[in-house]
């Protein structure tokens, strides 16, 4: 058993952070999922097709809990919330939680689903990093939006992705707390792993993070909604790193700088709305809520990374002079050499954002920096283009908004993740430090 | 009902938030059921949004929300776009308390097939107070009409075949099974559960969880799949009964023969099986009484009969009973699947490692507990079912019982009688309405021993005579005067109702705890006492409805307000200003008061009446119905609405004259009828002729047409909602098909305005010419009509704006991307010199042909604006010209209200007719 647990053994983090409920427990502690179909249904989860879950007492050799029916088991759960924790959380490095947060329609799933793709596809070109789904049954929302938008074969397609609903199982799981239920948003599981080219390519589990993303409704992050029995944005207050969508399409002073130069229909609809919610409103109340969570002052700024996304850049890149310059060394097409991340780069363009989002919009930029001390401002677009009005609603008339296929390239849209990563990391995302090397 | 919410994508909801938001939310809703209500308002849309394939999902799901058990009834539907251009559902949600669904035997598919859903949502966010929440359907018409006709289930005979399949279902219901019911796109699968619901008993109903489409996966016990749309729950288990309709329906396969099964073939309810169909149902699963029959001989079971539904809806005793045995297996069952056996203790406080040899201690010392206190509990002699948690109604409306009236329930379980009985009464303490109603009658053959027409009559007389003889005693010990506090009497009113509300249950119960109509009626007129703040002396005239004369005026009763209650001075009554029974005085439709009279030894109670509302003089008498206008909906006045609310339209009469100068003579839209068809002008007329000349589809060229506009309107009177709406379609323009879409109330209504001032015409089609936006719709017409001749747009087959607007978008697309791809090969890594020449050659050509392209159709965009001008203002003149020779053809409707009354049954079965409105002259 020993000389077993020595040859395939896997290191465990000392506590697990439950990716749910945020509850910290033992390795040890952990529920075991019965594997056995007659054993389905569990008292405290909503989902009627989940597994019972049950203390793990009698094993296999294998390491492998057997349920009730004698089923080996290997899918773990929290002790408190009872919902599914993949192995990868209690595997050797702590896991990099990032929280995605912004009003609604401000492009979240877009948002995340244009850089999950380009993790994918950019990250193990460019910087020798591959990028996997440690436990593809959480990624299940993530695939679906990536087939959505980029997966479909023909270029002149009209694709969207589904307003992201406040409730619901595609995104939500319930756990019944007596006769309460809760609501935890899905995670979705990435693991970055040194390979190829990559310096430290031959240390990967050395080097190998998981990153977990959520993908909330905007109306979650209203103020008022997070409260003790609504838990759908409390990893906001445990994330390493937090990702501020802002959307300068629904911000009625880039709407005014926009008009007469985009052609951008989500700015001529949101000019006719007087819905504009005021964004900042977003950024204050998670900053109030993170810090109550935490018991900070809220005068002290957090030492969190936030990265303040200004989406939808396409549609307003008129307002920065010059193109975005190369945020990494390299030929974007050439994967012979390994490329390295132009952080320095990244930051100069923060800071020109940041001048403008203070001309245009300065309390965006008080918010976020009282919010946190280190703050970037990057500019992305998700779907790099504009949308098409595919036709009009039959009962209101209201124009419906579409992608094409083949227009779809993405700006930026690996950036700030690239960015969070060398600010949390080393060793993983290769950096370029030119001047001070040459120098 | 508890509470309704509404919700949608809008830009601001009732919250002031945007996005999915609450937009209707019955007033005071507890929070805790508006979360819940919220939590399931989800629809993922399984095709693109506005998409018609996407069903409209009707739910009922009984759920815990703290510690009391609620109904939720839903129905979310695809609801196009949102105000963002992205996808949009609304979703309708009502929390039902349990209590309130004994009031309610129709059942919850009944129920959310009948509920006046909004369907789509339109105007600001809002808060509605409960009392003016649309109320649940309670009775479902076709319950009643079972008696005399059998049920026969035609949704199931059209979708499945055989019509017994609705039986099978209730009957797995019955029998604890969940099922599965795959339909096509096509079938109504509400209306499925609808027939199939209505085999159960009463008492069933409201247990029953189902959905008409799964989309979100819960657990219910009926759930509808679509083959077309992947499935979202679970797949079915061992036990559950799957029906695919399509393939049932194309084999020809009859379901197994039973009694639910014959009752919904809507024969006789002891047919003969199907020969050489050999499933059969274990005799004891059977909902039935003993009249079972079986013929071994020949191998096949004979049906068993089933005592049907009565009429009233009500259940005997001995199915009430074996269906509470039944449900107890259910939960039994549940129970068993959801408790933890002994390797899923309780979860273990979160940072606490406990080794497994200290688990066995525990776990030993754990078990030895568990010993201890069982030992406990038989010494105590308590029943450990009592301390189960329950998991359903009917094991929560047990456990509120007194334990000590379970007991003999417990001793009854040797004796099947005994227990059939004892159930029997525990049933009717369930549901109030059993005790109310007479014993119910089956049809003769399914009875056992069909009571004779005199013992049923002498059934009925001695309880009547007790009622009375308890009424009479009641009202005996009654001192002359006597403070009471309503709120006692409330308590014995179904919850939520006002008091004195003018409504069926009141009207016509004669067990109603608070009246029967006598023959008198009294006009009241409610007055505030100067010396007392809180006293109102209420002052009647016995009215006449006959003669309409009044008589001398009395004191009725005295209304006292007092610490925060409301006392009735006996036999008069008090009542606080701030109270919704206050209102309901004021509002006027009536107020109970009860005295005895000793001569006759009957008890007497009336109903005093408030003066019938005078509409005459007042803007609500004569209603003008715009046809012109859209569709749109005149109020009623309100007093007369605030009267007519919660009288079943059963006890309604009305009568309303409609004249319009184009019409020779009056229509009239009086009870029972609720709907009208009207048409302008009025037949054999075929409407104001209208000719222009415009692009012909098929002839592809300018040709005059000719057409005839005329409104064909149809007028609904909503007792419910309290107005009569005006739905008008333009019709005619059957030969001028590009001209039809051009004509709508708007445009007909602007014409007929601007034609006040014929010189302003030219300098208003001017005008509205420069302002696009407010001319879309001669804009598309002539847009539409410039396309189809344009063979450009005729090869890529573009006939309309839009599709005009979204190929221009993908042209412009397809060059973006390609320089794009250009660009990337010129400042990419370096190619070999001949590919490179190559790919950039064959890219040039496609930018050159895609931007060639785009060029010809901004040629087109520019000769369309021109074409559009002219074509816009020979339309509008066309238009102009018909309508000024028929202007009075569109004149408004008017509709005078000629009587309203309410006509209500006392116990003798005695009818009278109330006048809710003062009678406006003869009706014509």
């Amino acid at each position: 058993m020993t000389a077993t647990a020595r040859s395939t053994g896997i290191k465990l983090l000392p506590e697990v952070t439950c990716p749910n409920c945020w509850e910290k427990f033992p390795p040890e502690s952990a529920l075991a999922v019965a594997g056995h179909g007659d054993l389905a249904g569990d008292p405290m989860l909503e989902d009627e097709t989940e597994m019972r879950r049950f203390v793990p007492t009698r094993f296999t050799p294998e390491c492998a809990a057997l349920d009730e029916k004698d089923t080996p088991s290997r899918e773990l759960a929290c002790p408190s919330c009872h919902l599914l924790v993949p192995r990868v959380i209690f595997e050797r490095r702590d896991t990099l939680f990032l929280s995605i947060f912004g009003r609604t329609t401000s492009g979240k799933s877009y948002f995340l689903s244009s850089m999950a793709r380009q993790m994918e596809t950019s990250l193990p070109q460019r910087f020798g990093l591959g990028v996997t789904e440690p436990h593809p049954a959480s990624n299940v929302v993530i695939r679906e939006y990536k087939n959505l938008l980029f997966n479909n074969p023909d270029p002149d397609a009209l694709v969207d992705i589904p307003a992201t609903q406040a409730t619901g199982r595609r995104h939500y799981q319930g756990v019944l707390y007596g006769g309460e239920v809760r609501q935890y948003p899905r995670p979705m599981f990435f693991q970055l792993t040194p390979t190829g080219r990559h310096p430290n390519a031959g240390k990967p589990l050395r080097h190998m993070r998981t990153i977990c993303v959520y993908d909330n409704s905007g109306e979650h992050f209203r103020p008022g909604y997070a409260k003790p029995n609504r838990p759908e944005t409390e990893h906001l207050c445990r994330s390493s790193a937090m990702l501020f969508i802002f959307d300068p399409t629904r911000e009625p002073a880039f709407i005014e700088k926009c008009r007469g130069h985009a052609v951008d229909p989500q700015i001529t609809i949101a000019a006719k709305q007087s819905e504009n919610e005021p964004q900042d409103v977003i950024l204050a109340t998670a900053d109030a809520n993170v810090k109550k969570r935490l018991g900070r002052e809220v005068a002290d700024p957090l030492d969190t990374p936030l990265v303040v996304i200004l989406a939808k850049f396409d549609a307003w890149k008129h307002l920065v002079v010059g193109e975005l310059p190369a945020f990494a060394t390299g030929q974007e097409g050439d994967f012979s050499t390994l490329h390295s991340f132009k952080a320095a780069e990244v930051e100069r363009v923060s800071a020109v954002l940041r001048d403008l989002l203070l001309r245009l919009c300065p309390v965006i930029v008080a918010t976020a920096e009282r919010l946190s001390r280190r703050v970037c401002y990057i500019p992305t677009s998700a779907t790099g283009c504009s949308p098409i009005v595919a036709g009009e609603d039959a009962k209101s008339g209201t124009p419906i908004l579409k992608f094409r296929r083949g227009s779809l390239r993405p700006i930026w849209a690996e950036v700030p993740l690239l960015w969070i990563l060398s600010q949390l990391t080393t060793g993983i995302v290769p950096l370029d430090r030119p001047q001070k090397a040459s120098q | 009902m508890i509470g309704r919410i509404v919700i949608t994508s809008v830009p601001q909801g009732i919250d002031g938030g945007s996005g999915f938001q609450s937009v209707l939310r019955t007033q005071r809703l507890n929070p805790s059921v508006a979360q819940r209500l919220a939590m399931r308002a989800s629809y993922p849309h399984p095709h693109d949004f506005g998409d018609p394939r996407n069903p409209r999902v009707l739910f009922h799901r009984i759920e815990m929300v703290g510690d009391r058990a609620i109904h939720i009834l839903g129905s979310v539907r695809d609801a196009g776009s949102s105000y963002t251009g992205r996808s949009n559902h609304l979703a309708e949600l009502i929390a039902i308390d349990p209590d309130e669904t004994r009031g309610l035997p129709g059942g919850p598919v009944f129920a959310a097939r009948s509920f006046p859903w909004l369907g789509h949502w339109s105007g600001e966010p809002h808060e509605v107070p409960l009392p003016e929440e649309p109320a649940v359907p309670a009775n479902d018409p076709r319950d009643q009409t079972f008696a005399a006709r059998p049920n026969a289930c035609a949704a199931w005979a059209a979708a499945a075949g055989d019509p017994g399949w609705a039986g099978e279902l209730a009957k797995s219901f019955l029998d604890g099974r969940r099922a599965v019911v795959w339909t096509d796109e096509g079938v109504d699968a509400g209306a499925l559960f609808a027939e199939a619901a209505r085999l159960l008993p009463i008492s069933a109903r409201w247990r029953l969880e189902f959905n008409t489409c799964e989309i979100e996966p819960f657990p219910v016990h009926w759930r509808a799949l679509r083959p077309d749309l992947p499935v979202a729950g679970p797949r079915p288990g061992r036990d559950d009964l799957v029906l695919c309709l399509s393939e049932l329906k194309k084999a020809g396969q009859r379901s197994p023969d039973h009694a639910l099964a014959n009752l919904a073939r809507g024969g006789s309810v002891t047919s003969r099986p199907a020969r050489g169909n050999p499933q059969t149902f274990p005799s004891e699963n059977l909902p039935t009484g003993p009249a079972r029959t079986q013929s071994a001989s020949n191998g096949t079971h004979g049906a068993s009969s089933f005592p049907a539904t009565p009429a009233d809806g009500t259940t005997t005793a001995a199915d009430e009973a074996l269906l509470r045995e039944r449900l107890q297996e259910i939960r039994n069952d549940r129970r068993r699947r959801s408790r933890h056996d002994g390797s899923t203790p309780t979860v273990a406080p979160p940072g606490r490692l406990i080794p497994l040899s200290m688990r066995a201690a525990f776990l030993s010392g754990g078990i030895l507990l568990c010993s201890l206190a069982a030992l406990g509990l038989l010494i105590m002699g308590l029943n450990p079912a009592d301390r189960e948690t329950s998991d359903d109604l009917l094991s929560q409306s047990r456990d509120k019982e007194p334990r000590g009236k379970k007991e003999p329930n417990r001793d009854d379980k040797a004796d099947p009688e005994k227990a059939a009985e004892g159930a029997a009464k525990e049933v009717k303490k369930e549901n109030p309405e059993l005790n109310q109603k007479p014993a119910p009658q089956r049809p003769p053959e399914i009875a056992e021993s069909p009571p004779s027409d005199q013992e049923k009559h002498d059934a009925d007389s001695k309880r009547k005579a007790k009622a009375s003889d308890d009424a009479i005693r009641d009202f005996n010990s009654v001192p002359e005067r006597q403070l009471i506090p309503l709120m006692e009497l409330w308590e014995t009113v179904p919850p939520r109702k006002a008091l004195c509300l003018f409504d069926a249950a009141h009207l016509n119960s004669p067990d109603c705890d608070l009246a029967v109509v006598d023959s008198e009626t009294v006009c009241i007129r409610v007055d505030r006492e100067d010396s007392q703040r809180l006293t109102w002396t209420v002052t009647g005239e016995q009215y006449d409805k006959y003669s309409g004369r009044k008589g001398e005026p009395v004191t009725v009763c005295r209304l006292i307000s007092r610490e925060g209650q409301l006392w009735l001075e006996w036999p008069n009554s008090e009542i606080s200003p701030q109270h919704v029974l206050f209102q309901a005085i004021e509002n006027s439709m009536l107020i109970v008061s009860s005295r005895n009279t000793t001569e006759d030894k009957e008890v007497q109670r009336k109903i005093l009446f408030a003066e019938p509302i005078d509409l005459a003089g007042s803007e609500h008498h004569m209603l003008s119905l715009d046809p012109l206008a859209g569709k749109n909906a005149i109020p009623l006045a309100p007093r007369l609405a605030a009267r007519i609310r919660g009288i079943k339209p059963s006890a309604l009469k009305w009568s309303f004259l409609l004249t319009h100068p184009s019409w020779s003579n009056p229509l009239r839209l009086q009870s029972p009828d609720t709907e009208l068809e009207v048409q302008l002008p009025s037949r054999p007329s075929r409407g104001v002729p209208i000719g222009y000349q415009n692009a012909d589809a098929k002839a592809r060229e300018l040709v005059d047409l000719v057409g005839h506009v005329r409104i064909e309107a149809t007028i609904d009177l909503s007792l419910q909602e309290a107005h009569v709406t005006i739905d008008p379609k333009f019709a005619g323009l059957d030969g001028v098909p590009l001209l039809a879409p051009l004509i709508t109330a708007a445009t007909l209504r602007k014409a007929l305005s601007e034609q006040r001032n014929i010189d302003q015409l030219e300098s208003t089609l001017k005008r509205a010419i420069e302002q696009r936006e407010k001319n879309k719709l001669f804009q598309t017409l002539s847009f539409n009509a410039f396309l189809i001749f344009s063979p450009v747009a005729q090869k890529e087959k573009v006939t309309d704006q839009t599709t005009y607007r979204k190929y221009k978008s993908l042209l412009e697309g397809r060059l973006e991307e390609t320089n794009a791809r250009m660009h990337q090969l010129e400042n990419g890594p370096p190619l070999p010199k001949a590919k490179y020449e190559a790919l950039i050659k064959s890219l040039s050509s496609e930018s050159e042909n895609q931007t060639n392209a785009l060029k010809k159709w901004q040629e087109l965009d520019v000769q369309q604006k021109e074409e559009q001008q002219k074509k816009t203002a020979d339309e509008a003149k066309a238009i102009m010209t018909a309508l000024d020779a028929g202007r009075a053809t569109f004149e408004p409707i008017t509709a005078e209200i000629k009587t309203f009354e309410a006509v209500a049954t006392d116990s003798q079965g005695r009818e009278y007719t109330v006048p809710i409105i003062k009678s406006s002259g003869p009706n014509e």
